[in-house]
């Protein structure tokens, strides 16, 4: 058989270059994670400190190895999982503008370990050191199941009310969350609810090497999960009727993918925060610089974008500032609001408009 | 080729109610779809069409009897067994952002990709078919939320295509297309399913359309499926009974719907030809029945310089060179001498004589 003349696999070149541009913008961001910040380390030693070479000083050993590189790992794998989540929310909603931040999932996630905070009587970090792996374990697996509490209460919602409600009501489930969070509070001693309190907002910093040895791989298995369910997420694309039709395992495939959400955002959740907006833009420049809708691309490319995005914005907040006033909700909601707003006004939306 | 693919056993369409018997829609119905028919499943508004459609492509369970596809009950097959056999196209909008036609042709393929969803060159060969039968193929790299209803609908047909079912399942999906639109896509599916030999179930409110194209009609009417070739439908007055509504019936003469409210009495029409089948529908429009030998008359005449109209009777007697003027004289006459026409005694008499041929009016 001759090759087909309309053949559907349109830009290989395209998809191609759009990887590799972004593979060097993955590595360049993460140089820049371990390089800069109040002590300036030369790109140099910070390669060869990753590499195993002993020429520099024992503080830059420290700094780049102990402090920076769990920071730079933390934003890098979170990133990947914000960034897949987004977009597998975006097709299991049909709406362009869902995320799991948008959509209160991480509030939900918050509530989740915050119910487990009281429950135990131990808070954040102090769980995390009192109890160990156990601990770790725990805070995910309470905010995985408060992801997923939002989640299917945002489906069932989803069935009611039009894109855009859907995405006021998200902000509205959001705070539901955030004030429960506020009385839950109440019930612990001032010391537990201030160590709950300093991951009020966003932020990469802090995540031990017990924390990252979890979050990798639950994020990995997410991931795998949700490669394994490319096809039928293609399906999907046309909404759950047609997907049924054409041989997919509608509920199967939405349990699996639920799943997959609550690895992918529970730990991240648990252990930096609500993150804003990051898995919406990641989505957004997958789909943008593709040009495509096949889930078989875009869910890595939405996972590289998240890691750059995680690792650029982060790199922003740690640039040498005089004064440290840049939080990571402040430089990704600078980004990620006004590509909220795109999405929202462009002219294809129009739909999205009109439904309100 | 097999016949009867599909199979309508003593089946009951309709809802399960929580604590309540379920809610029969439609049925209990036995038919059956041959293999290479196009048939058109009509019905007014809320008569069930759709949930007949949904539980026939295996969405929605029945409440009772069942639903054979060459011989496999459809609410038992494994999903990707179904989808191979049976493809369906809804009256739901597919809005998939970046999504192009090929790529939504494709998707047709899911059922005989392997999980990763790759295609072979004998996929692509069928979805470029598929894309071709319904003259998409020029469409193949657009993208699907730019397209026109019409060019979208033909595009999710290509899509049902490239399944290469044996049985299609359409709901109106020539609701929101113009009228040369819906001959054309409606034509179409009826050479589909003659080329492919596979059964296409189209529901529609295009009557007339329906009658002239399908190869066997549903007519859903009062829970019940009256089916058989539309010719032996409008004989048997089933189409009349099914349809007839406030102010509407059905025209065995003409396979056509009229307006029911003659209140001005009878006229005749003389002559042949396109302009006198008009003057006819007008005079109908107008509020007229067309019977022979009436007290009104207007005779379309072909002469040197063109077409003229002499009307007769108690229209009075004046000649017009168009028909527009022939209107405009009627309804000036019936402003001044209302109370005459409106009061007409032929009304009732013609009523009770419904098989008189309409006047001297050519039909077709």
């Amino acid at each position: 058989m001759t090759t087909p003349a309309l053949a559907g696999a349109p830009h290989p070149r395209r998809f191609l270059s759009w990887f590799a541009t972004a593979g060097l913008a993955l590595v360049a961001a993460f140089v820049l994670e371990l390089a800069l910040g109040p002590v300036r380390i030369p790109v140099s030693s910070v390669v060869g400190l990753l590499v195993g070479s002993t020429t520099s000083p024992d503080t830059w050993h420290d700094i780049v190895l102990a402090f920076r590189l769990p920071r730079a790992l933390n934003a890098l794998v979170s990133g990947a999982a914000l960034g897949a989540s987004g977009l597998l929310l975006q097709t299991l909603f049909r709406n362009p503008l869902a995320d799991p931040f948008v959509l209160g999932i991480m509030h939900g996630a918050r509530l989740g370990v915050a119910v487990l905070v009281v429950v135990t009587g131990v808070a954040g970090g102090a769980l995390t050191s009192r109890l160990g792996e156990a601990g770790v374990l725990a805070t995910s697996m309470a905010a995985g199941a408060g992801a997923l509490a939002v989640l299917l209460l945002m489906l069932g919602l989803a069935r009611r009310v039009s894109t855009v409600t859907l995405l006021i009501s998200g902000l509205l489930i959001g705070y539901v969350c955030m004030g429960l969070i506020s009385v839950l509070l109440h019930f612990v001693d001032e010391v537990q609810a201030r160590a709950f309190e300093q991951w009020e907002g966003g932020s990469f910093d802090g995540v031990t090497r017990l924390q990252l040895l979890w979050l990798t791989p639950m994020t990995v298995a997410g991931l795998a999960m949700l490669m394994a369910l490319s096809k039928a997420l293609n399906g999907l694309l046309l909404g759950e009727h047609y997907a049924g039709s054409l041989g997919v395992h509608v509920g199967r495939t939405k349990a699996l993918a639920f799943g997959a959400l609550a690895l992918l955002v529970g730990p991240v959740t648990a252990f930096s925060g609500p993150v804003p907006f990051l898995g919406l833009v990641a989505a957004h420049v997958a789909r943008g610089g593709l040009a495509t809708a096949d889930h078989r691309l875009l869910l890595p490319a939405s996972a590289l974008a998240g890691a750059v995005l995680g690792l650029a914005a982060d790199v922003v907040v740690h640039l040498p500032w005089n004064r440290h006033f840049l939080h990571l909700d402040a430089v990704i909601g600078i980004i990620g609001a006004p590509v909220a707003l795109w999405v929202l006004l462009r002219p294809s939306s129009r739909h999205l408009r009109s439904t309100l | 080729m097999q016949t009867h693919v599909l199979a309508l056993e003593h089946l009951v369409a309709g809802y399960a109610v929580p604590r309540q018997p379920a809610r029969r829609v439609v049925g209990p119905v036995d038919l059956t779809l041959r293999a290479g028919e196009l048939a058109c499943l009509l019905g007014p508004n809320g008569a069930g069409k759709s949930t007949l459609l949904r539980t026939l492509a295996g969405m929605q369970a029945p409440v009772e009897g069942a639903v054979r596809l060459r011989g496999d009950d459809v609410h038992t097959l494994a999903p990707r067994d179904l989808a191979r056999q049976l493809s369906v196209v809804l009256t739901e909008r597919v809005t998939a952002g970046l999504l192009t036609v090929y790529e939504l042709v494709a998707l047709g393929r899911h059922p005989y990709t392997d999980w990763t969803g790759r295609l072979r060159d004998d996929d692509h060969a069928v979805v470029e078919r598929a894309l071709r039968s319904v003259g998409a193929d020029t469409l193949a790299h657009r993208l699907v939320a730019e397209l026109s209803d019409g060019e979208r609908q033909k595009c999710m047909v290509a899509r049902a295509l490239a399944q290469e079912p044996s049985v299609m399942i359409l709901d109106e999906i020539t609701a929101f297309l113009d009228l040369p639109r819906r001959v054309e896509v409606t034509r179409t599916l009826a050479r589909l399913a003659h080329e492919h030999a596979c059964a296409i179930l189209l529901s529609t409110h295009d009557l007339e359309l329906a009658l002239h194209t399908a190869d066997t009609l549903w007519v859903l009417h009062e829970g019940r499926i009256l089916a058989g070739p539309p010719e032996v439908l409008v004989l048997d007055g089933t189409f009349e009974q099914a349809f007839t509504a406030d102010g509407l019936e059905f025209d065995r003469h003409r396979g056509a719907f009229r307006s029911r409210h003659r209140g001005h009495g009878q006229v005749t029409v003389h002559g042949d030809g396109l302009e006198a089948r008009w003057t006819c529908s007008a005079m109908e429009r107008l509020g007229y029945e067309l019977a022979p030998d009436a007290d009104r008359s207007v005779t379309v005449m072909v002469t040197a310089s063109g077409t003229a109209w002499q009307l007769g009777g108690r229209f009075g007697s004046a000649q017009y060179t168009s028909l527009e003027a022939v209107l405009s004289a009627i309804r000036r006459g019936r402003d001044t001498d209302g109370a005459a026409g409106l009061a007409a005694p032929g009304l009732t008499a013609a009523r009770s004589s419904p098989s008189a041929p309409p006047g001297a009016c050519p039909t077709g």
